[in-house]
This record gives structure tokens, C-alpha cells and sequence, in this order.
């Protein structure tokens, strides 16, 4: 239903103000308005869309928690998938959280880096120890889901967390003589 | 400041990044001015770990403007337009299974920096010089 308000319940963060875009009300409508270009009726939206606690996240995905126990109650406003370290740097934007299939510790750092809200292995994969290890140094939470990459996802999405806003087109700067 | 990389030395790959992030923050830049040059510092750091023998990243801060240098010893790039280009890659396949060698290192750096060059010596090494400044409001989102 277009334009319609969640229902009321704690369950329901809403997903207003919940990054601050400017000009928008939360990232689905800076998402929406994107997509749809200049005619849009702001504050209109096909769906709600809202952030969710790692909490729920692992109840969503049967997710078991590696690194992070006292760090549950961080709220990811976006959620994102990538197997490879530079398309994570691509879109990855603070709040977001990460569903890979990379194990190692470099995905952690870039996790770190963006300031992700989290990081979930899929398909049963164990991260190495030295991803765990450096999750615990630097506090990055780390979770591990027995479902593919693509249910994993399909999991989030139909509890309404969005995916990553569009990253807008722009040209690579070229190098000189490029 | 600048910070030493090695190369091969994944596992502490990301080091100079992270530091570059706190030192970043602390010097109370944007956010999103942080985060483009964090990115950018990463993918150097990364090409360094995986094409270099050891290399450096400097870093310095004027007012808002940040510029990074980001130099090795190492076999270089012969052509440089080709390894430019988004796709192509070199990584061995030690450094694929860390996640690397997508091909878009470079076109990382060159969609978050403000202005970039880099040169190159064959058996030499590589140099990458990318400086960033603030971006309109409007822009935020961009990568």
C-alpha cells in the first residue's frame, strides 16, 4: 500500500531519520526518489522499509554469533552482499550489514573501515581465525548463517531491511594521458 | 605521516587504512570525506600487499583537503592504461582468495578521489598520488 504507515509495535524501528540523507526522510525514500527521478510525491514509498537489530538479524537467519555477544542491540539500516573486497568498498555505506561468502580477514577490515553494522558468513562457511581475531579487536560483530547467500538475503528482505542505496553514477576520475 | 606497507603482508593489510580513519576523524574531517579517503588508502594499501615488495603511504591534511601518496618498490606496470581498466587484474591467486583481485582497485580510487595520477617504472615501482576535497551536500551518496 503506497504511502501507508507501518503498524504501530515496537517491533517497528522506523526507518525515519534513520540516517539522515538530506533532503529525505530515511534511506527508502532517498532510494525511491533516485529511482523514480523528479516527479516523485515525496514521502510516498511502494514499501516500508526499516532498520533491524543484529538481534533479529540472527533470529531471521539462524545466524550464530562468533564475535559480538554484547554487541546485539546495534541496529543495521541497510544490508548489502558482496563477494569480493572492492565492491563492499563500492557500496558499503556506515550502518550497513555485510552478507558474504568471503572468510578471511581482509573483509573484516574493510567492515571496519566503512563502519558496517556487522558482518554474516553464509552458507555455513567458518570465517578464519585470523578474521575472528581481528573482529574481536576491533569490535566488528560476526556472524556465521547456515542458508546460501541468496536466502540469506531473501530472509532480510522479506522482514523489510533495505538493500544499499544506489550508488549514483559518476565517472572515474582519469588519470592523466589515461 | 606516513605509514610502511609490506608486501605479502596480508594479514596486516588494512593497518595503514584503519590508521588513516582515526587520524582522519580525529582531525575532525566530514564523514563522508573520511570515508572516500579511507577507501581509496585500502585499495592502495591492498595493491601494495599484493604487486610490491614494501612500499609507503603518505598522508597528509591541509585544512579540508586531504592528499595521499602511495608508493612501492616492486616490479611496476608496464601498461598502465590497461591496468586502469575496471576488470582486469594480476592478482595471484593467493590474493583472490582474500577477496582481491576483482580488477577494481584502481576504479575505486579513481571514483572516490578528487584528482589522480599515478606513474610507474618498470622493476621500479609505482607511484599513485590521489588528493580529496570536500563535495557538495548533494553529492553524498556518490561513491
Amino acid at each position: 500500500m503506497p504511502g501507508a504507515k507501518p503498524p504501530s509495535g515496537a517491533s517497528h524501528v522506523s526507518a525515519q531519520g534513520a540516517m539522515g540523507w538530506p533532503g529525505s526522510q530515511c534511506a527508502v525514500d532517498a532510494w525511491y526518489n533516485l529511482a523514480q527521478g523528479p516527479r516523485v510525491d515525496r514521502g510516498r514509498r511502494p514499501w516500508v522499509m526499516r532498520a533491524m537489530k543484529l538481534r533479529e538479524v540472527i533470529e531471521a537467519l539462524d545466524a550464530e554469533v562468533l564475535v559480538g555477544q554484547d554487541l546485539l542491540d546495534r541496529e543495521a539500516t541497510t544490508a548489502g552482499a558482496a563477494d569480493a573486497v572492492s565492491d563492499v568498498l563500492f557500496f558499503g555505506r556506515p550502518g550497513m550489514l555485510l552478507l558474504t561468502g568471503m572468510t578471511r580477514a581482509p573483509m573484516v577490515r574493510a567492515a571496519e573501515v566503512l563502519e558496517l553494522a556487522g558482518v554474516v558468513v553464509v552458507r555455513g562457511k567458518r570465517p578464519d581465525a585470523d578474521a575472528v581475531q581481528l573482529a574481536r579487536e576491533v569490535e566488528m560483530p560476526l556472524m556465521a548463517c547456515p542458508h546460501s547467500l541468496y536466502d540469506a538475503c531473501g530472509r532480510l528482505y522479506v522482514r523489510q531491511l533495505s538493500g544499499p542505496l544506489p550508488v549514483p553514477h559518476r565517472p572515474r576520475q582519469p588519470a592523466p594521458g589515461e | 605521516m606516513s605509514y610502511p606497507v609490506l608486501g605479502g603482508g596480508f594479514f596486516l593489510a588494512g593497518r595503514a587504512a584503519a590508521e588513516t580513519k582515526r587520524r582522519l576523524r580525529e582531525a575532525g574531517l566530514a564523514a563522508e570525506l573520511v570515508r572516500r579517503v579511507v577507501v581509496a588508502t585500502y585499495e592502495a594499501e591492498m595493491n601494495i600487499c599484493i604487486h610490491a615488495v614494501s612500499g609507503r603511504i603518505h598522508l597528509r591534511v591541509e585544512n579540508d583537503r586531504v592528499k595521499v601518496v602511495a608508493t612501492d618498490r616492486g616490479a611496476g606496470i608496464a601498461d598502465i592504461a590497461q591496468a586502469l581498466r575496471p576488470g582486469f587484474s594480476t592478482a595471484s591467486e593467493k590474493a583472490r582468495q582474500l577477496g582481491f583481485g576483482a580488477g577494481m582497485g584502481f576504479a575505486n580510487m579513481q571514483r572516490c578521489a578528487d584528482s589522480f595520477r599515478i606513474t610507474s617504472e618498470v622493476g621500479c615501482g609505482t607511484t599513485v598520488t590521489m588528493e580529496f576535497w570536500p563535495r557538495p551536500q548533494t553529492e553524498e551518496t556518490g561513491p
